[in-house]
This record gives C-alpha cells, structure tokens and sequence, in this order.
C-alpha cells in the first residue's frame, strides 16, 4: 500500500523536475539576454568643443550677437531676453535653526538620481532640496535665473547659458559646465531610458557642449522658443565624481547636488532625512534638517500633522476646513500647472458618431457645469478652466476668451443636441480612474449630462488599465483626466495632429487649421505676436469643442503655524506636488 | 411547545436544536429581513441611492438622511438597501458555484480515489497555496470589474472547501457497507456519487455553505475597497468604506455605516450556520 | 515518520508550479503596462514613443509570453527573481525588507488572538451555560464577522486619534504595532475561542479529570497542565488553519496602517503591474503557506499517532 503512495508521488516528482529542466533549457534559449538586469550605462565625457563656435571668450552679451549669424535684428520685445547677472540673494530675514518634517503619500521607486528619478511626491520634494535647476518660474509664469545666471538665444536652435561660479556641489567639487553636460547626457542616453522630467529635453535637444568651463551650449532638434520653460523643469544636477565614484546603481541612493539640502539618510519606505548645506550659494537655508516621511494614508497624515509630529503636508480641498479652523495650523495656496479636463476621442472608427459633431461636442460644454464639479470635487479651491493657458501666466492669461458659462447652460445643450439630430441624446461612456477622484468627477459629469438627455455609462479602471486604453486607443469616447502644461507648447503636444497624435494628442484631434496656428505658435518668438497666435488656437479649440476642459485645481498645503516663509511655488512639471522651491532657503520655523 | 410538536414528530430534531439557540433565530430573521429588504428596494427606499445632491454633501444624519449623506449627496441609508442586493447575490452566487463546483470534485476525488484523487487534490492544494486575496486581485484585474467577474474570482477563490469537505465525506461514505453491496448490485458509478454519497454528504455541505456566505460577502467587500470590485455608480457596500477612508476625519458616518452593514450581515449568517451546525452535528469539524 | 516528512516535501513542488503559473497567467491577461503606469501615461509626462519602445525591450516585455515564463523559471532555478521594474532594485532586496515585517504583524496577531481566544474559551468552558459563556462564544463569531479593514479604520480612530494612545499608522517603534496587530488578533480571536471552548469541554467530562480532582490536586493545575494539554490538539489545527487566513487578512490591514509589509508590496505592485514584484510575492507567500501547512500536518502527526495513522491510510490509497 505504502508502496503505491510512494510510486504516485514519485511520478509527481519526476513530472515536476522534467517541467523545471524543460523551462530552464527553454529560458536558457529564449535569451537571459532579453531580461538582462539593467547594465551601467558607460558615463560618456563630451569634448568641449572649443573654437568650434563663432565665440572663444564670451565676456559680454555683445559680442555673441555680433558674432553668430542669425539674430533677431528688430527691437521688439522677445519671449527670452539677455537677462544681466543674478539678483542678489533674499535677504535674511527669518531664524536659524530646526527641523521641518513633511509627509508623502508614496516612495515610488526609490531613486534619487536626477536622470532617472520618478515625479511622485516624495522624489519630487527630496530633489527640489537636493538639487536644483539651471533656470526657474516665478509665480507670475516668468523665467529666472538660478544655476544660470544670463543666456542667450543666438539662433532658433541655438542657446547657450553661463553658468553662475563659485557653486559647489555637497561633495565640494565644483559645479560647472561638465557637470551640467554629464547629467543631462545621461538622462538623454539611450542605454537606460529615464523617466519624469529627465526627459523633458528629449528629443528637443540634440547636442549639449560645455563651450568652457562656464558656458554651456545646446543645439536643439528644432526651435523651440520655449526652451528655457522646458529647461526649468529639468530638476537639477548629479556631481559627476559622485556619480563615478559610487556607479549608478549607489548614487541613486546617495545623491549629491548643489541644492540648499544635502543627504544625510534614507530608510527606505520610511522617511528621508536631509540636512542644511552651508556651503549653499544663496547662503545656508534657514531650516538644520528637512524630514520627508512616507504616510501612504492622506487621513493619516493630517492626524499626524493635528497631533504636531509633522509639519507640512499636501492636502485635499476637503480637508481645507478641518484646517483653517484649527488655530495651530495654516494653509498656503497655490497655482498648479495642470487642468482636469474631459477629454472627447475623434478617431472616426471608434468614437460614437454624435461626438463628431462640433455641435454635439459644444453641447457636452454647455451640459457641464463646472461650478458644480469645483464645488463638489474641490470645495472651491480651482478656477474653471479655460484653455490651456494657465491663469497665472501673466502674459497671457485672457479670461475674455470665455465661451461656455461656468454654470453651464442646459437649454442651450439640449437645442445644440436637436440641431444636431440628437434630440433625445444619444448613449456613450465616460472613463475615469479613482486617481485623482476622476472616477467621482465621471459620475457628476454623467449626472450633468443625462440632464441634456445624454445617457453616459461610466466605467473606472484603475489607472493602470485606464492609461493603456486611452494611450494605445482602445476603444473609449469620454475620459476624464489631468494633463500636466508646463509650457505653452503644450498646446501642440494635444492638439497637433502630427506625430504625436493619438498618443500624446490622444483626441486625436486632426484639425489642419489649427495645426497651421500650433506650428506658428511654437516657433513665434515675438511676446505679442505669440499672444494673438495663442488666442487665435484658444478660439479655435473653443469653437470646435475638442475636449471640455474642466478646472484648474488649487495646490493647497497645510502647515503648522510655526512654518514662515513657505509658499507654493508652482513647479512647471509638477503641479501638484509639493514644490519645495521655497522650502530650501526661504522656510524657517518660528515656535516663539 | 416545540417539545411536544417534535414528539409528535412534527418537527425534526434538527430544527428543534437550531430554534433554542438564539443566536441562530436571530441570525435567521436578519437574513430574511435582508432578502426582503433586497428584493423590495425599490419600495423601502426613501431616496435613489445614485441620485447625487452636491449641497448636501456628506452631510452628518438628520431627519432627512437617517443615516446621512455620502461625498457626492447621496443618501446613505439608500445605498445601503441597494447594497444588499450586491452584497447578497455576490455571497450566494459565489458559494453556490463553489459549492457545486468543489462538491462534484471533492466527491469524485474522495470516491474515485487513486489518480483522480491526486489530480485533483494537488489542483487544491495549488489553488489553496495561492494566498486567497491575491488570486481574487490578480483575477480581478485580468477580467475587469463587473459583478460577474467578481462572482467568477471569488469561486475560483473558494471552491476548494468544499472540495475537500465534500472529499473527506466521499472518503468516509464509500468504506460504509451499503455503498459495497450497492456497487455489487450493479448500480453505476454515476448513481452512487449522486444519488448516495452526495446526498449524504449534505450536512456538512449546507453548514460550509451558511458559513461561506459570510466569507463570500467580505471578500467582495474586501475587493471592493481595494478598488477592484464592483463597477460605480452601484453602491456596493466595501467601496463605500473604501471612499469613507477618506472622510475619516470629517464624516465618520460615511465609513461607519457601510462596515456596520458588512458586519452585522456577516455575523447573522455566521450566527445561523453556527446554530445549523450545532442542530446537525456537534462533531464535525469543520 | 522522515519518509512521510519527505514526501510531503516532494508534493510541494508541483504546487508552486502550479502556484507561478497562475500568477504568470493571471498577470499577462492583464491589461495594463508598467511602462506607461511609471511614465504617468504619457499625457502626464513626456515620455516619446521612442522611450516607451525602449524600455519594454528592456524589460523584455515584447517577447512573447511563454518564453517570457520559461525565462522567469530559469532564472528562479538560478535563485534570481529578477528586478522590480519601477525602483530596479532586486526582487529579493524588496521582499527581503516586507517579508520580516508581515511575519512580526502576523505573530504579533496570532500570539494576541491565541491569548484572547484560550482565556475567553477556558473560562466559558469552566462556566459553560453561564452568561459569560453565551457572551463570548458570541463575541467570538462576531469578532470573526469583522471585515478586518473596517475595524482597522474604527480601531484607528478610537485608540489613535480620539484616545490619542498609539501611533496611528507605520512602522517603527513597538508602539506603531499595537493596532495593527489588535485588528488583526481580534479577528483572529474568535475561532480559537470556540474551539477551545468546545474541546476543553470535552476534556473536562473525561474521567482522568475526575480521578486528578478527586486526587486533591489544585485547580489551577488541573485546568492547565491536564485539561488543557490534552485539549491542545485541535486547538492546534486551528491555529495551524488560521494562519492561512490571518496572511490574507495581513494584506487589508497593511494596507489600512501602512505597514510596509508583503502585502501592501503585493497590492501596489499589482496596480503598477510590477510583474517581478508580483512574481516574487506570490512565490514567497505561497512557499511560506505550504511551509505552514507543512509543519502544522508534521506536528499533527506527531503529536497523534492516531491520526497520524489514519493518514498514512489515506495517502496509500
């Protein structure tokens, strides 16, 4: 009897060993190769090319407009002036002294390496204090220097920028232009793809070339008039010795850069600890150490912030009462750099007939109220959207641009809808991931439509699913969403029908009217000519009713009262997370 | 009373031993309370659960709103009622395809002995290592969230309880005597499974069903908050927690309710074939 | 009793076969690409078609699935789980860290629900028909009707924030593991308590109680060295069948307090579609499920050498 047992179960064994040798042998052919752990990628050091250029010795701003050959030869006010050496640092004004413990709801892949770091929260916050980027965005939408102290435009897809001196990176070398091109070769590499903003200059830039030690030059694929927007988005710079030393795989764990914070320890999935860099160049940051703990429950972090162990975190609109109610606590808005929108698919095949309909498509415009959806999804902390110029952009922000009534207009749908032949609406789908609370944003929309007689289903993928449907154009019609606009080309990347669409244009939006205005947008240098340009596409976009764009959202952070000098800087790539910008040099604790 | 009617053998001793226990009549009348409520929704509603109502948004419980108002308005009390039903077909879908499903393989594999045996005892084991949770994500995942799928998961999920209950039973019933002297009688192999052991083997069957149940409705609910289960705007009572987390501080109503629903229909069915057992067979362990 | 102990051991391995397969099966039906989960889709982030492209061959997405399998096994054989696709650290370096910790949450709760459970069942045996008894055999089935993430939520308000006791969410100091492991030993607690109840019952009827009894010897010493020792036996099972479903409950709880544990890891890796995290997951709790069962069936059999009779029976035929 036993015996049998035995036999039974030895049969079991030998299938499972033949099973294992035949997977092993069939994985040995199908290639190790093919899911090689990812190699170093070998650090290439450019060549400066010197004398290679019209300029040797660039000493002032003259002298390169009188050297190159293509120049903007009438005096009109450009989008990217010579701008004259830095400001002088913020003057002090604020105590020395403390530590500010901010709290994060995901760690993401832990990689602190600029190149390949992710754009989550925490990554976001430790590298806006690790490091820093050669230019920035103030709060009006303006560029200003940084890292870079003066540029030059000297032809459309020409730039070069003088570095600032006398920086040095946490590790004591010294920041220069090799630095600068060492970091940002490596996030262009094609060995190891990077990923978030890292890849802003992909495919924008084709060559960057330290000119001398504090010069860098960089040759765009394209003009690209808004390159210095897109510059201010790449985060910051590794120091190549540490980078050498440590080889990739340590570095992303030890980071070293130039910004106000140097590393001191990671534990992982936990917190993140920083430290003042004295050795800053706009002098020490008020703060000793800046904590950034990992609390994946939003709930639990403003339990956390009420009993005081933290001092800063990210909210929700909803929990902005609780706050402002609560005397030890403080809240500090801001503008975010991204728009939650309805997006409406145009892919002839696939999308219901009726969404090709510009009346159709303006009707959903009027459908939706917009003052409803702040109310309920933001308690009133967004401003209803426009186009996808950003309402703090000084230069450009139009609100006589306004078409559709924030409350929206339900009589006016329903005789678009007749007119159109839709008298008693049509059915269709709305997708919505709970990312963000879209799927709460799809179920107020399709409240707000069935009231025109558009019966709309709603589905919630999560977000995984969600972006494979709409990116690789499964089927779908409606899709709420956020884009993050960094800048204003921004305005191409969804609208043009070019290359990028159904991908980044994921409306597939293919309107040759409107390209011909995107294609002379994204090459206009001059302020106001571009302005027209864009009002034109904002009228355009608005007439026919691609997409409907929602809101944009408030970034709203909650901090002790003791936290002075915090404020919420909107990052171009990242709006809504914490930017921290400000939290380098000019936050300081104030617990008398 | 009911001593005399069982001496009267109006009454089973079965149905005896479960009205003294308590618990299980207490158990009993809720399932029926929420079968009915269930089934008569439509009627006991005070509000459509998907109607949203923004100013009111979760707004504590008042007269209007008993139990108060979800984040986008809704009534809560409403989606409660309607919750049921997803919450019951969802336990009772799921335990009867794993009840069927695990009672035809347990008993074969237990009757058959041998190979079959094997075969399908190492399916279960297989299906057993998978830690339970994670097999229904994965599953979920794959399929998309519909009722159904949810439905299709959870049994894969359960099924091998049963298996191995029903197995053990099989085992025990195919050493008795009369199941010999059928075989040599001449009945088929078929007759035997269906006719004598499973029929025998429904005590503990009915009791593991009462049981699952319960199981059932949690794991949906479990699903549900993790953001897998079913499809809004259907109110389904784990995704209400789930989107109640996130009021925590500002609205407690809205997750208390949900998982005091969960709770107490769980209980009621744990309760009732707690006392099933007890009335069938204190011995079995199950 | 070795032969037994080595053919259970053989039997493990088409398990875990089977187990992978599953997952891998599971996971390529899957829709959904990690690519563009960590891109931001693309619309959030600039990632160019060209990157997107780039980083599937990478990580050998683009090949078809079974060779995609026969890989995963080669690998395995070679004791490489492969690389988290997100952080690229070692699957082996990321389990390594949750691992410990869902085993700390999960004997910190099975050592909680074991000592409610075997106090409230040995006093509701001792005083069975009592009040006590009526109560906590009811406390039991409710306590195991609670939907653990629920209770999580309640216990955190209760303790963390309006008692304002204990941390309410993490990991870190002994503090962060009260309420978790308080969720998760309650629920745990109820079924342990019944069996106990019920087996001590038993025992106590036993004549050698009434011999020890009338012996002279003390209560106390009656109740734990004789009754309960030779209760233990099913409250053994139990407790071995238990841990099965406590594993599963660990992963709504970590999700709830934020334990860093292999569930959470579980769970988010399966949204990212982080097929090596998953992989890797799956794999280890399955390994760590039938090991349990494993040394739970050898000190079954040990402990009862009836029973372990009766198996041997049951495995020859």
């Amino acid at each position: 009897m036993i015996k049998s047992a035995g036999l039974s179960s030895l049969v079991w064994s030998v299938i499972a060993v033949v099973l294992l040798v035949v997977g092993a042998i069939g994985g040995y052919f199908a290639g190790i190769t093919s899911t090689q752990p990812v190699t170093q990628t070998e650090i290439r050091t450019s060549t400066i090319t010197a004398g290679a250029v019209t300029v040797t010795q660039p000493t002032t701003i003259t002298s390169i407009i009188t050297s190159t050959v293509i120049q903007p030869t009438t005096v009109t006010k450009t989008l990217t002036e010579t701008v004259k050496p830095t400001e002088s640092p913020p003057v002090s004004k604020g105590k020395y002294g403390g530590t500010l413990t901010m709290a994060v709801a995901d760690q993401g892949y832990g990689n602190l390496d600029v190149a390949y770091a992710p754009s989550v929260q925490f990554t976001s916050a430790a590298i806006m204090a690790l490091y820093e980027p050669l230019v920035v965005m103030d709060l009006e939408g303006k560029i200003k220097p940084n890292l870079a102290t003066s540029w030059e435009r000297v032809d459309d897809i020409t730039w070069i920028l003088n570095l600032r001196k006398g920086v040095k990176f946490h590790d004591g070398t010294p920041f220069n232009a090799s630095a600068v091109v060492f970091t940002i070769e490596r996030s262009l590499s094609k060995d190891k793809p990077s990923w978030a903003s890292a890849t802003v200059l992909q495919g924008k830039v084709s060559k960057v070339e330290a000119i001398d030690d504090y010069t860098v030059k960089f040759t765009l694929t394209s003009p690209f008039v808004e390159f210095l927007e897109a510059l201010a988005g790449f985060r910051g710079f590794d120091s190549p010795s540490a980078v050498k030393k440590l080889g990739d795989e340590a570095y992303g764990t030890n980071p070293v850069g130039t910004g106000p914070f140097k590393f001191v320890k990671w534990v992982y999935n936990q917190y993140l600890e920083l430290e003042a860099y004295n050795d800053y160049w706009q002098g020490r940051p008020y703060l000793d150490k800046l904590i950034i703990k990992i609390i994946p429950e939003a709930s639990v972090r403003l339990l956390e912030l009420e009993k005081g162990t933290i001092d800063l975190i990210l909210i929700s609109p909803e929990d902005a009462a609780r706050i402002a109610s609560n005397q030890k606590l403080q809240l500090v808005q801001g503008p975010s750099t991204k728009w939650h929108i309805l997006s409406i698919n145009l892919q002839a095949n696939v999308t219901h007939p009726a969404l090709l309909d510009k009346r159709v498509r303006q009707a959903i415009n009027y459908a939706i109220n917009r003052t409803e959806l702040i109310q309920a999804l933001e308690y009133g902390y967004a401003t209803p959207a426009i186009t996808m110029i950003l309402p703090f952009w000084k230069d450009y922000w139009d609100p006589t641009l306004k078409v559709y009534p924030d409350n929206g207009d339900p009589v006016k749908a329903k005789q678009l809808l007749s007119e159109a032949g839709y008298p008693n609406g049509f059915e269709t789908e709305i997708l919505g991931s709970p990312y963000l609370k879209f799927d709460q944003t799809a179920l107020i929309i399709q409240n707000q439509l069935a009231k025109v007689g558009i019966k709309a289903k709603v589905s919630t993928p999560e977000f995984a699913v969600f972006a494979q449907t709409v990116i690789t154009s499964k089927p779908w019609q409606l899709a709420v969403h956020d884009v993050n606009i960094p800048y204003r080309q921004r305005f191409y990347d969804f609208y043009h029908s070019g290359p990028g669409i159904g991908i980044f244009n994921l409306q597939h939006v293919n309107d040759p009217v409107l390209d011909k205005l995107l294609e002379q947008a994204v090459a206009e240098k001059d302020l106001a000519k571009s302005k027209e340009l864009y009002t034109q596409i904002g009228k355009r976009i608005l007439d026919e009713a691609y997409g409907a764009p929602l809101y944009y959202p408030t970034i709203i952070y909650a901090t002790q009262s003791y936290v002075k000098g915090f404020y919420a800087h909107p990052h171009p790539w990242y709006g809504t997370v914490i930017s921290l910008k400000s939290v380098g040099i000019d936050t300081y604790l104030d617990k008398t | 009373m009911i001593s005399r009617l069982v001496k009267k053998k109006e009454l089973p001793p079965v149905v005896y031993m479960l009205l003294k226990n308590k618990g299980a009549i207490f158990g009993l009348i809720f399932i029926v309370i929420l079968v009915a409520t269930a089934i008569f929704a439509d009627f006991i509603a005070p509000y459509d659960p998907v109607a949203q109502n923004i100013p009111k948004k979760l707004a504590p419980p008042s007269f209007s709103n008993i139990l108060g108002c979800d984040e986008l308005g809704r009534d809560v009390l409403s989606r409660l009622i309607y919750g049921s039903r997803i919450s019951l077909i969802v336990g009772s879908s799921v335990v009867a395809i794993s009840a069927i499903i695990g009672s035809l393989l347990g008993s074969v594999a237990g009757y058959y002995g041998g190979g079959v045996d094997m075969i399908i005892m190492r399916l279960v084991d297989i299906f057993i290592s998978f830690p339970g949770l994670i097999l229904a994500i994965g599953i979920m995942a794959a399929l998309g969230q519909s009722i159904l799928n949810v439905i299709i998961a959870l049994s894969l999920v359960n099924w091998p309880a049963f298996a191995r209950v029903v197995r053990a039973e099989a085992l025990r019933i195919s050493q008795l005597e009369y199941i010999q002297a059928a075989k040599v009688m001449g009945a088929s192999n078929r007759h035997i499974i269906f006719s004598h052991i499973i029929p025998n083997s429904l005590p503990p069957i009915l009791v593991l069903v009462t049981l699952n149940i319960g199981w059932a409705i949690l794991a949906e609910a479990s699903l549900s908050f993790l953001g897998l289960g079913v499809n809004p705007p259907e109110p389904s009572w784990g995704s209400m927690v789930a989107v109640g987390r996130f009021y925590l501080l500002q609205a407690q109503h809205v997750i208390i309710f949900p998982g005091l629903a969960i709770f107490i229909t769980v209980l009621a069915f744990n309760l009732f074939g707690d006392g099933l057992r007890d009335a069938l067979d204190p011995q079995l362990q199950l | 009793m070795l032969g037994y102990i080595f053919r259970r051991f053989i039997l493990v391995i088409p398990s875990i076969i089977g187990v992978t397969l599953i997952a891998f099966a599971i996971m390529k039906a899957t829709p959904g690409d990690p690519v563009l989960v960590m891109l931001g889709a693309g619309y959030a982030e600039p990632g160019s078609p060209e990157t997107i492209a780039l980083q599937r061959t990478k990580l050998g997405l683009d090949q078809p699935v079974y060779l995609q399998y026969f890989s995963f096994l080669w690998r395995l054989l070679r004791g490489d789980l492969g690389q988290s696709i997100y952080s690229g650290r070692p699957v082996i370096a990321e389990i390594g860290e949750a691992l410990p910790k869902t085993i700390l949450l999960t004997i910190t709760s099975m050592g909680i629900a074991i000592a409610i459970g075997i106090i409230a069942g040995i006093f509701a045996a001792i005083k069975q028909y009592s009040v006590f008894d009526n109560l906590s055999m009811i406390g039991s089935i409710a306590a195991a009707s609670l939907p653990s993430f629920w209770l999580g939520f309640i216990i955190m308000l209760v303790f963390g924030y309006y008692l304002n006791l204990f941390p309410l969410s993490g990991y870190g100091t002994p503090a962060h593991l009260v309420l978790p492991s308080l969720t998760l030993g309650i629920a745990g607690s109820g079924l342990i308590a019944r069996i106990t109840r019920s087996s001590m019952l038993e025992v106590i009827r036993k004549d050698f109680i009434r011999a020890t009894q009338a012996k002279g010897v003390p209560e106390l010493k009656i109740l734990f060295r004789h009754a309960l020792r030779n209760a233990a036996i099913p409250i053994v099972t139990v407790v071995g069948n238990s841990f099965g479903n406590l594993i599963a409950g660990t992963f709504l709880v970590e999700v709830v307090f934020a334990w860093p544990g292999m569930g959470r890891l579980a769970v988010q890796a399966v949204s990212q579609r982080n097929y090596p995290i998953v992989y890797g997951s799956v794999l280890v709790v399955a390994l760590l499920f039938i090991v349990i069962n494993l040394v739970v069936d050898i000190l079954y059999a040990y402990i009862d050498p009836r029973i372990q009779f009766a198996r041997r029976q049951e495995i020859s035929k």
